[in-house]
């Protein structure tokens, strides 16, 4: 499945990382970014899904902030 | 002097909060995909916690990666560091990697797109240079060459 409309810009993520490095002359590499960006993207979309199956398994149409505390400790493991 | 350290430090946190507002954007745009294929809604809290969850986490990611490659005694980041912090599932790690393989596919076939260009192009301007007969060089369409391969420029995924 190829990156949506709604995936990580190569510039954003560029920038969110350039903020923590500690070393000036650290850079990234355009390929590197581009995984990045696929890395990202795919931490946004599984923390969503996942607060959605948990609405899911209780039942509920709207997904709130605790379903998302449920599914927070897992998701923080996988990554 | 603390004007310009007070005027720094805002312009740092502005900087950061574009930032925030810029994943904060990507996210909700994220989150409305999976809300409408899911027939679910997502609450504006929900939305905003991944958003600032994301944020810290590009942290810790930055961090590591700058530590991968530096013990590779390397100052760019490449693909294999983004493997190394894929690693704590196995079937995260299998889609980077496949990720990986796709885009090395797609920068060879890209390559080989630019040297078939770059050897057309120099046919065609051989031909008007040897009609000039001058001692003129023939490395006319360098500096296109250098433009375009420097736009590509990757480093060799080495193993």
């Amino acid at each position: 499945m190829e990156a949506t409309g709604g995936g990580f810009r190569k510039e954003l993520v560029s920038k969110l990382l350039q903020m923590h490095f500690k070393d000036s002359k650290t850079k990234v590499s355009g390929d590197a970014l581009r995984l990045m960006a696929e890395l990202l993207t795919i931490f946004v979309v599984e923390a969503a899904i996942r607060s959605v199956r948990q609405a899911q398994a209780e039942d509920l149409a709207l997904v709130d902030v605790d379903q998302l505390e449920k599914v927070l400790p897992q998701l923080l493991l996988d990554f | 002097m603390e004007d310009d350290e007070g005027a720094e430090e805002q312009e740092r946190f502005s900087h950061r909060q574009r930032l925030k507002a810029a994943v904060h954007y990507t996210v909700g745009c994220l989150c409305e995909d999976v809300a409408s294929d899911k027939e679910v809604q997502f609450s504006k809290q929900t939305i905003a916690a991944i958003s600032e969850l994301t944020f810290r986490q590009c942290e810790h990611f930055a961090k590591d990666l700058e530590m991968f490659a530096r013990h590779a005694k390397r100052s760019t980041i490449n693909t294999e560091d983004v493997k190394l912090l894929a690693r704590r599932s196995n079937s995260l790690l299998k889609y980077i990697t496949e990720k990986n393989e796709e885009l090395t596919q797609f920068n060879i076939e890209q390559r080989a797109k630019k040297k078939k260009k770059l050897e057309d192009d120099k046919t065609k301007s051989l031909a008007p240079a040897e009609a000039a007969a001058s001692g003129r060089d023939s490395s006319a369409p360098s500096p296109g060459a250098e433009a375009a391969f420097g736009e590509g420029r990757q480093e060799q995924v080495r193993p």
